[in-house]
């Protein structure tokens, strides 16, 4: 039977939040938890479903933040760790650093995280954690393939469709994405009265370390600004809305040579020329 | 202070510079101050040694190894600790893609070193009053915002760069030190590579793919979408469409493209029967060439295009998909010859 760790972290949710203009800061900040971390944390319970396994959840999170546990009790998990330390947003790479430490105490076969998170979009934990335990690491997974117990193939989507794939022995820290499998609703289990004996809370006091890393700013997103070709005065109303549109009928004027009227095999072999010269170009 | 840029450059496959490596040597030189020593490293499979010697940098330090470790991070950090090993510690900035390759090696060097990393910037100024202080600028919260971070005082750093914004032209130089650091044994590693494939068009994402189809009104009713299918087959290219062509039933809601839909930044953008409405062409905006097939000449989707047809799809795609077949049988053929 494995024995898994999955890490949530808890982030501030970016589809909520919003930049506050007149005030200069931030609003509708509610915290969630990091969607490809779920995303782990589903296939975990999958996998344990099939072949069993021990499933342990481990959070680190500022005590500021809420943290919905009733969220992670629908999950089939044995049992949840959440480690609450002051300041820990302000330190970059502190998250890391704790969950590390905790991990150190126990001996997982597998730890499942996302490889980045939502919010401050950093992606070094899991390579800071397998560094600091020193056990490999893979990450942007995003299908896991079970060939034995302790030697899985994953796969690693490259942009522009391309799959590495790999063959893994446990144990191994291994990041995901949020495209590891479709994402389903989870029902309540009632299971959860058993898993909330379970989940310990731990209280840490801030580090003495200072960040050597400063934040100096945190801005509204800046638009992008795109300029048009404004239309002359001398055409009518409805011909400048025409054009504002983009369905302005000066065909000829416009389009130009690139656009045939007629269907031959001179104009299908152009085509058909062109889309190999630009799939080379690639 | 002075500090010296070191680049860990990507490459593609181990045996290629790509916009992306120019794009970091780009990086590397803005960031660079007079006398400051530009430094390259290159962990690769099989470059050739003048087009080591012709890299736009004072040194460069290169290694090579087998294709089957090129692509495994871990074999990367090795090399990559020991080359670091050689030098002498001074005021260092290391430079890295965000490719998750790279990602992994520039955190554990970090991590090991103890030094800050500072990931995903999307661009990098300095400070006016002092040079060696930079200011990176990253996104945070999906785009929603942007931080701007910098580094405390530090001998060591590393920035990795967003490999979206990493585009160059090549260049050259001439490099003082050209040498090549023999590593005879790297220790193995639990992580084996075993190969790289093209996802197939059924399974790929109008978002990742090179060439995308887009349907829309035009082939409602129909005879047929064999034709089509047969060419996102060819292409290896999903089949997206407009907001109408969801409507109706021809693609599924997570294929629509457009300001409602996915934004798509393909190669090659084929339109099928699209219109092109505003909102639509908001979503293939980053297209570099859109080939369209419509039979209203008035449809605004031809004045996107690179290439137009007024006429009806049924006459065009066959056409095309017969003309692309016979093209690569040739090109098989031809392949057939040589190995013969």
């Amino acid at each position: 039977m494995l024995n898994m760790c999955i890490l949530v972290k808890p982030v501030i949710d970016p589809d909520s939040i919003k930049w506050d203009y007149q005030n200069q800061q931030f609003s509708y900040i509610n915290n969630t938890f990091n969607a490809a971390d779920l995303q782990a944390l589903q296939w975990a319970c999958e996998y344990k479903e099939k072949n069993n396994a021990n499933i342990t959840v481990i959070l680190a999170a500022d005590p500021n933040m809420v943290i919905d546990q009733k969220r992670l009790l629908k999950y089939n998990i044995d049992k949840c760790l959440i480690l609450q330390q002051p300041g820990l947003r302000k330190q970059r790479g502190e998250t890391a650093r704790l969950l590390a430490e905790e991990l150190k105490k126990y001996s997982f076969d597998v730890i499942l995280c996302g490889s980045v998170s939502e919010d401050e979009n950093l992606g070094v934990t899991p390579a800071m954690v397998a560094e600091l335990l020193y056990i490999p690491c893979l990450t942007n997974i995003f299908q896991i393939d079970i060939e034995l117990e302790r030697k899985w193939k994953v796969k690693r989507s490259e942009e522009r469709g391309i799959v590495q794939t790999y063959e893994v022995q446990l144990p191994i820290l291994i990041g995901v994405v949020t495209s590891l499998g479709r994402k389903r609703y989870i029902p309540r289990y009632s299971r959860s009265f058993q898993t909330r004996k379970n989940i310990e809370v731990h209280e840490l006091e801030a580090p003495i370390i200072e960040s050597n890393i400063r934040v100096a700013k945190i801005s509204e997103p800046k638009p992008n600004i795109r300029y048009f070709d404004i239309p002359e005065d001398s055409l009518s109303p409805e011909l400048r809305l025409l054009k504002i549109m983009g369905l302005a009928q000066e065909k000829k004027e416009q389009s130009g040579e690139k656009v045939a009227s007629k269907v031959n095999n001179q104009n299908i072999h152009f085509i058909s020329q062109k889309l190999q010269k630009w799939l080379m170009e690639g | 202070m002075r500090f010296n840029v070191i680049c860990y450059l990507p490459l593609k496959n181990g045996i290629k510079f790509t916009e992306e490596t120019w794009g970091l040597v780009d990086q590397a030189k803005a960031l660079a101050e007079e006398k400051a020593r530009m430094i390259a490293i290159v962990v690769h499979s099989g470059l050739s040694s003048s087009e080591l010697a012709e890299l736009p940098f004072d040194e460069v330090y290169h290694v090579k190894l087998e294709l089957e470790k090129w692509k495994v991070a871990d074999y990367h950090f090795q090399i990559f600790r020991r080359i670091q090993a050689n030098f002498l510690i001074e005021n260092e900035i290391f430079l890295f893609s965000s490719h998750p390759l790279y990602q992994e090696v520039a955190v554990r060097s970090a991590v090991r070193s103890g030094m800050p990393i500072i990931t995903n910037a999307l661009e990098v100024t300095k400070d006016e009053n002092d040079s060696s202080t930079i200011m990176v600028k990253r996104e945070i919260y999906k785009e929603k915002s942007h931080e701007f971070v910098t580094f405390l005082e530090n001998k060591q750093q590393y920035l990795t760069f967003e490999n979206t914004i990493l585009y160059g032209t090549e260049h050259f130089g001439k490099p003082t030190i050209v040498q090549e650091i023999n590593i005879k044994t790297v220790a193995n590693c639990s992580i084996k590579f075993l190969s790289e494939s093209q996802m197939d068009w059924k399974e790929l994402k109008i978002t990742e793919a090179k060439v995308v189809i887009g349907i829309g009104r035009g082939v409602y009713g129909g005879e047929s979408l064999d034709s089509i299918l047969q060419l996102a087959e060819i292409l290896n290219s999903p089949i997206g469409g407009s907001k109408v062509a969801d409507e109706l039933g021809l693609i599924p809601r997570e294929k629509r493209i457009g300001a409602s839909g996915s934004t798509i930044e393909a190669d090659i953008y084929i339109a099928i029967g699209i219109s092109g409405s505003s909102q639509h062409l908001e979503g293939i905006k980053g297209v570099k060439h859109v080939i369209a097939i419509n039979n209203d000449p008035s449809a605004a989707i031809f004045q996107r295009c690179d290439i137009g047809i007024v006429g009806d799809y049924q006459d065009v795609i066959p056409g095309l998909v017969q003309s692309l077949q016979a093209e690569r049988q040739s090109e098989e053929n031809v392949e057939h010859v040589h190995i013969g």
